[in-house]
């Protein structure tokens, strides 16, 4: 009974609660961002990357997992972010994109993160210049500051479709 | 509490060995324990268990009810039964023929024992522990069962439930998977029987057929496909004793019979989706009835006017793959394959990385050599488990034929050719639309009415073949009739009067037979119900060029025609040309290449400055670099450096620059996922041999793309909208 009250209460504080769990962070440039663990699929070495002509700069192209072929995206260009050199550390992570398979290049994964709920915090607004619709809030855990990031908002198919309408 | 079931299954398959005539106390100690089975793990985990331990609790109450004695026999089969559960219960994997074998035993007792059923009720208490007992199929199988005494209920017309089935889904399931097996072999007996009436093998398959959907739909409580199988299993059983001889008449009700099961199974797909299903479509069951009871008194019926062919109704009902196969997600067979392949390409890889080592170390070149020949080999099985033969196919169409040559008045010899021939599964089902049509058109357009034929040289019997064989790795599927033939001057005529042509326009035959398959297009003077609107063709046409494949007309008029389908193996495979630009690979499909050539740079012109064309042999072909178009750092920008790909695509034949030609192959053509499809020029992708991913070229799009600047405007906005 008790506890159905808190819930209650703390759905009506906002869907933070919800946001509670653990998360995968990786770097990109001097930033942490954090993807929801249940949405990783696995994390590959960066291979070489067949170019798809015609889409968006961030589509960096396909690559062959294990028999399927599956896009992948450099979150670096989607963020605007300089290029970097590609090191050791430099990888694909693999997400669940609405039951198909998408990588994103990353600068490093570090650590899974269990992130309460009292630690996060809705995303602030920064400005007209900055679009942060895809950021789910941010995490606060060891002095660090994690940008929790929803992955279907960043990489939704439309868009990658409509891009290429653009660039046709 | 399984353990212990276990246990005492043992116990009492004992007991039932030893146990007397007509001990019916033994026979409810038995029920009470099936009950037990029933609701155990055990049974839920278990389709074949469940049903077998239903069957037996069936007996038992039949037994209890004082309806006949236990007799030897009885317990003979409970004794059987109990055995198998008990093996089932120490963990023993059953096998299925030895359930339906005990399954079959039980229903034969009954049927020879037992009067007008009455429903055991308490099946329906140890049910409760599933489902509400409201729930609809509870509620049907409290109805009165009349399968065992169908003669005396026969009187009643048969109902045909509509509600959405909400339990045993995987019993109806089950059902329908078998009845549409047992209705197919049924089906390919009937033909065999037509042709020779004295068969009585094919008899005995036909009336096995019956006798099976009939009981298990006694089971289920589906008693219109109960009442009606059980007619026409009195009739063929009275063909099977001697007492009616199969002729046309018992033929064509047995073929009506397994229309209506069909109709009836397909009900019953619909209730099982969660619907309601509507009886729209079912054939008039009780009118059925009374022409398979006349027609076991041996009297004459009317033959159903067919006012629909039947395959297009059937569609719904589960395909059955080869016999004795194991039924295997396609999914799991996908990923098999992607598996297979990428084996294939690590162990190219491994090989070509110990190349050196290979050279000193005998043993390892061996190994080496050992591994690719089975990695070969596998893949290959693993191809070949997405093929299943054109067999059943080519059956429903031998049914075809002889429907609409029974319905025309025309005399026809149907002879089938190659059904073992394999294609790949998707693709077997899609040439089913394209041979309905051709057939039709041979049957009706092609073969001349009996009395026109005797007037020429041939046969009264017309003669339409249907062939399927290899030809250099395509599949070739012929139907060819010794009908009239195409009449070229009509055709012509036909053409130039729809604007296709012009008078005098030099023409060859295939041009000249293409023109059959444009929409609209038809030479019929009328129109039937069959044919004759212009609209087949073209679906032939349509159909074949969606599977990859290519349609072909030969004919000479007045001694018959022959249409055959070009087909590929299978969808997931083409034959490709690797193409280099720069870093980036392509694979251009080999069908759609016309030549290749190193061009002079005096052969280029240009057009405004921009527009490029190259000159081959005196013609004209409009030149694309791929680099430019696709964004890549070529080799080089001068074509007397490169080489030119010409390519042919519906509408237009042009010249596709690329640095260099790396090789022929057959590639998987592999999706680019949700999100990159619909990009203008690529179709997809394959993996080549290094592992990594290739672009595989779409030309008629690319050609589109590169000379007309991509699809017309509101062609995007449609295709945003859509997303």
């Amino acid at each position: 009974m008790e506890s159905k009250t808190q819930i209650a209460e703390l759905d009506q504080e906002g869907s933070m609660a919800n946001l509670a769990g653990k998360y995968l962070t990786f770097h990109l440039a001097n930033e942490e961002y954090g993807l929801e663990i249940l949405r990783v699929i696995e994390i590959i070495g960066l291979i070489e990357v067949t170019a798809i002509p015609r889409t968006p700069d961030y589509v960096k192209g396909v690559i062959n997992l294990r028999g399927k072929v599956i896009p992948v995206v450099d979150l670096r260009r989607k963020f605007g972010l300089e290029e970097a050199e590609k090191t050791k550390e430099t990888c694909i992570v693999v997400v669940d994109i609405g039951g198909s398979h998408m990588g994103i290049v990353v600068d490093a994964v570090s650590e899974v993160l269990d992130i309460k709920s009292s630690e996060i915090e809705p995303a602030p607004a920064l400005g007209a210049g900055l679009d942060t619709s895809f950021i789910l809030g941010m995490g606060k855990t060891n002095d660090q500051v994690t940008i929790l990031l929803e992955i279907e908002k960043i990489l939704n198919s439309q868009e990658l479709v409509q891009v290429n309408e653009i660039a046709g | 509490m399984s353990s212990d079931i276990d246990k005492r299954l043992d116990d009492l398959a004992l007991k039932l060995t030893l146990a007397d005539e007509g001990d019916v106390d033994l026979v409810t100690q038995v029920r009470k324990e099936l009950a037990a089975v029933c609701a155990s793990d055990l049974a839920m985990d278990n389709r074949g268990i469940m049903k077998l331990a239903k069957e037996l609790i069936r007996l038992t109450l039949i037994v209890e009810g004082d309806n006949f004695d236990a007799d030897g026999e009885t317990i003979m089969i409970l004794s059987d039964g109990i055995g198998l559960l008990a093996q089932a219960a120490q963990g023993e994997k059953l096998e299925k023929p030895t359930i339906v074998a005990v399954l079959d035993r039980i229903e034969q007792q009954m049927a020879a024992g037992v009067g007008p059923g009455k429903k055991p009720a308490k099946k329906k208490t140890k049910k409760k522990t599933r489902v509400a007992p409201s729930a609809p199929v509870a509620a049907q199988e409290s109805t009165p069962k009349v399968e065992d005494a169908p003669s005396e209920a026969a009187e009643d017309a048969p109902v045909t439930h509509t509600e959405p089935i909400t339990e045993d889904n995987e019993l109806y399931a089950e059902f329908l998977e078998e009845a549409a097996e047992h209705l197919q072999n049924a089906e390919s007996s009937l033909l065999d029987l037509e042709s020779d009436p004295s068969d009585s093998e094919a008899l005995g398959t036909v009336f096995r057929a019956y006798h099976t959907i009939k009981g298990v739909a006694g089971f289920l409580g589906l008693t219109d496909v109960n009442r009606v199988t059980h007619n026409a299993e009195t009739m063929l059983d009275a063909c099977r004793k001697g007492k009616l001889t199969f002729d046309q008449n018992i033929g064509d009700v047995s073929f009506e019979t397994i229309d209506a099961i069909r109709a009836m199974t397909a009900v019953i797909a619909v209730r099982l989706d969660g619907e309601v299903a509507s009886t729209e479509d079912l054939p008039d069951l009780l009118g059925l009835i009374e022409k398979l009871k006349q027609a076991t008194q041996g009297e004459q019926v009317e033959a159903k006017t067919q006012d629909e062919t039947p395959s297009e109704k059937t569609m719904k009902v589960p395909k059955r793959g080869p016999a004795a196969a194991v039924k295997v997600d396609t999914e799991k067979l996908d990923s098999l394959v992607n598996m297979v392949g990428e084996l294939v390409i690590a162990q190219t890889q491994v090989s070509q990385a110990s190349l050196e080592e290979q050279l000193r170390n005998e043993k390892l070149s061996k190994d080496m050599g050992h591994l690719g020949k089975i990695t070969n080999d596998i893949q290959e099985v693993a191809m070949s488990m997405r093929m299943i033969p054109v067999r059943d196919t080519f059956q429903k169409m031998a049914r075809l034929v002889r429907d609409l040559g029974r319905k025309s008045g025309k005399n026809i010899e149907f002879i089938m050719s190659g059904e073992d021939t394999e294609l790949d599964r998707n693709m077997v089902e899609e040439i089913g639309d394209p041979l309905v049509h051709i057939l039709r058109n041979s049957v009706d357009h092609g073969l001349e009415n009996p009395e026109q034929r005797s007037e020429t040289t041939k046969e009264p019997k017309g003669i339409i073949e249907l062939n399927a064989y290899h030809q250099g790795g395509n599949i070739v599927i012929e139907v060819k009739d010794d009908g009239r033939g195409l009449d070229k001057d009509k055709i012509l005529a036909k053409g130039i009067e729809r604007g296709l042509i012009k008078e005098g326009e030099p023409l060859s035959d295939s041009q000249i037979f293409g023109m059959i398959f444009q929409a609209g297009f038809s030479t019929a003077d009328k129109i039937t119900d069959v044919s004759g609107r212009g609209v087949g063709m073209d679906v032939v046409r349509q159909n074949t060029e969606k599977l990859r494949g290519k349609v072909e007309v030969s004919s000479e008029h007045g001694v018959g025609t022959t249409i055959s389908l070009k087909l590929p193996l299978t969808l997931a495979i083409i034959d490709g040309m690797i193409v280099r630009v720069g870093h980036e690979r392509y694979v251009i499909p080999t069908i759609s290449i016309v030549e290749t050539l190193r061009p002079k740079a005096e052969d280029r012109y240009t057009v405004q400055g921009t527009g490029e064309v190259v000159k081959v042999r005196g013609s004209l072909h409009p030149l694309i670099r791929l680099y430019s178009l696709f964004g890549v750092e070529p080799d080089t920008t001068e074509i007397d450096e490169a080489l030119i790909v010409i390519v042919e695509s519906d509408l237009d034949r042009c010249c596709l620059l690329v640095d260099e030609l790396i090789g022929q192959q057959q590639v998987v053509i592999k999706s680019l996922g949700e999100s990159l499809r619909g990009i203008q020029g690529i179709s997809g992708g394959a993996i080549l041999a290094d592992g990594l991913v290739g672009l595989i070229l779409d030309v008629s799009s690319l050609a589109d793309l590169a000379l007309r600047g991509g699809p017309e405007e509101d062609n995007v906005e449609q295709a945003g909208a859509m997303n």
